[in-house]
């Protein structure tokens, strides 16, 4: 997995690519969890398009990303799910609980 | 004759996507649609992470065996450790609780149609099953039978 990120001012778009489990999912934690805590970011953008598998340790990690972006009073939004990811989200009733997106236009905007 | 594939690998996370990539190869040869594909490399994905990090606790030199067996209307996963014995049920919280971790088990249960857990000696044994459509006698191909090990993956 590799993750790349695009910061202007107080937003950051990362942009994760490959797939995220047991193995690198601490990789994106660390990277959502730094950028609330110690970046200061009020809205973080998580690129998804080109991650076509997460597993429940990803999924825990995004979940942590929003319980940190909830208390920093910030914004973490989805962007480009494909099929694998939004069925996990779906499967554990958390699809609607994530801020999604439907372009990064959109989630910029 | 049923397709099948053993594979014997290290406890270590790294091998979560080779053994993915061999699972993808070999469901594609079932009758399961993409979604179902998707699912049973999801549930052996959850069973493996739970092996290594509950059975091993995290120790990454661990011997684990994987078997997929695919008759023309079923889908048979077996997954054996010699690691600490599993809590099945300490693992199944509510899902749509905003909390971070504990939906392996909930995923695992939700996607396959029977899941067996039982100890056998110092092993855990994982039995899952997913029922596939069966498949036309002009779809099926010579059976497959592989073994893949560690220094393969």
């Amino acid at each position: 997995m590799d993750i790349n990120i695009k910061r202007d001012g107080t937003c950051s778009v990362v942009y994760v690519s490959g797939d995220v489990d047991l193995y690198s999912s601490p990789k994106l934690r660390e990277t959502v969890l730094d950028l609330f805590r110690k970046r200061e970011q009020q809205k973080v953008i998580l690129n998804l398009s080109d991650v076509n598998y997460v597993d429940s340790s990803g999924i825990a990690s995004l979940v942590e990303g929003l319980q940190e972006a909830k208390k920093q009073g910030a914004r973490l939004i989805l962007v480009g799910l494909n099929e694998g990811p939004r069925h996990v989200l779906e499967l554990t009733r958390l699809l609607n609980v994530f801020e999604i997106a439907a372009s990064e236009e959109e989630a910029l905007g | 004759m049923a397709d099948e594939i053993e594979i014997r690998f290290s406890s270590d996370p790294r091998w979560l996507r080779p053994i993915r990539i061999l699972l993808e190869e070999f469901t594609a040869k079932t009758s399961l649609d993409s979604t179902g594909c998707h699912e049973v490399m999801l549930a052996v994905g959850e069973a493996l992470s739970n092996v290594m990090r509950h059975s091993y606790s995290g120790d990454c030199n661990q011997r684990v065996w994987l078997k997929c067996k695919s008759h023309d209307s079923m889908l048979e996963i077996e997954i054996r450790d010699q690691g600490e014995a599993f809590r099945v049920s300490a693992d199944s919280p509510p899902p749509e609780e905003l909390r971070p971790g504990g939906r392996g088990i909930y995923l695992i249960r939700t996607v396959m149609d029977e899941v067996e857990y039982s100890r056998e000696g110092d092993q855990n044994l994982l039995r899952m099953r997913k029922v596939c459509e069966p498949r036309a006698l002009q779809d099926r191909q010579t059976p497959l039978q592989k073994t893949v090990n560690n220094e393969d993956l």
